[in-house]
């Protein structure tokens, strides 16, 4: 299981549009991904559960993935929301 | 919670039951609701209706249901809502979650409102079965609100946490 906290830079933070992306791509993976943000938690794979979070540009995030392929989706899915890399200290 | 529903029952922008051809149509009627409440311009519902065209269903939230919206600088004049229930539903181009008959246009007139107010409270709702059931089953505008403040009490007594 691959586990970490990263900051959305994402400008959109995940809502609907990016949300919609993140759900695609977990798709692509066999490995089980969960979201969590302040305490909650949102199952990659529904787009109105991620919604929920109502996670915005700034926000830190735990990204969980468990399967196979864990490493592809962890790194596929942190691109996503951080499109251009991690953010500077 | 009490923003999303409560906004959405005092500008009146609700219609159950309506026919639409299309999505386009379905877009449009939801569209004229909230311009003539006052809480969007025409430039919105023409960037809702390209947006799809260009980008895809990317508001379908759920099984029947779209959220359609855009930015804030397409054209929000005051962030509101509009619900619409269709007697037959349309098709948004969306495989898993078509044909849609619930829609919930959302307008916000700045990224915070959008992001913290409309987009987790109507993702709430639209994850609740029963109450999507309920709204689906409303007879008239009366029926939908009622559902609606049923939802909002729900909500505020931490139904959903």
């Amino acid at each position: 299981m691959l586990k970490g906290n990263l900051v959305v830079t994402n400008e959109e933070g995940l809502h609907t549009r990016p949300a919609n992306r993140f759900v695609k791509e977990v798709r692509k993976f066999e490995a089980q991904v969960i979201l969590k943000r302040n305490g909650k938690e949102a199952p990659g794979k529904s787009l109105v559960k991620l919604m929920k979070l109502g996670i915005v540009q700034g926000d830190e995030v735990t990204l969980i993935c468990e399967g196979p392929d864990e490493k592809e989706a962890f790194e596929a899915l942190t691109a996503l929301l951080q499109p251009e890399g991690a953010p500077q200290c | 919670m009490a923003c999303f529903v409560d906004r959405l029952i005092e500008s009146k922008t609700i219609a159950v039951g309506c026919s639409a051809r299309d999505w386009e149509e379905a877009i449009r009627i939801g569209g004229r609701m909230m311009i003539d409440a006052g809480l969007i311009d025409d430039r919105y519902v023409q960037t809702m209706i390209s947006n799809h065209r260009e980008i895809g269903p990317y508001f379908i939230v759920a099984p029947g249901i779209a959220m359609p919206h855009a930015k804030p600088e397409n054209g929000v004049l005051k962030t509101g809502y509009a619900l619409l229930t269709l007697s037959s539903p349309v098709e948004f181009g969306d495989e898993e979650n078509d044909p849609v008959d619930v829609l919930i246009f959302a307008g916000a007139a700045n990224r915070e409102e959008h992001n913290q107010e409309a987009v987790p409270q109507i993702a709430e709702l639209c994850d609740s079965e029963k109450y999507v059931h309920a709204l689906r089953g409303a007879r008239n505008n009366d029926e939908a609100v009622s559902v609606l403040q049923d939802f909002a009490a729900a909500f505020e007594a931490g139904e959903f946490d």
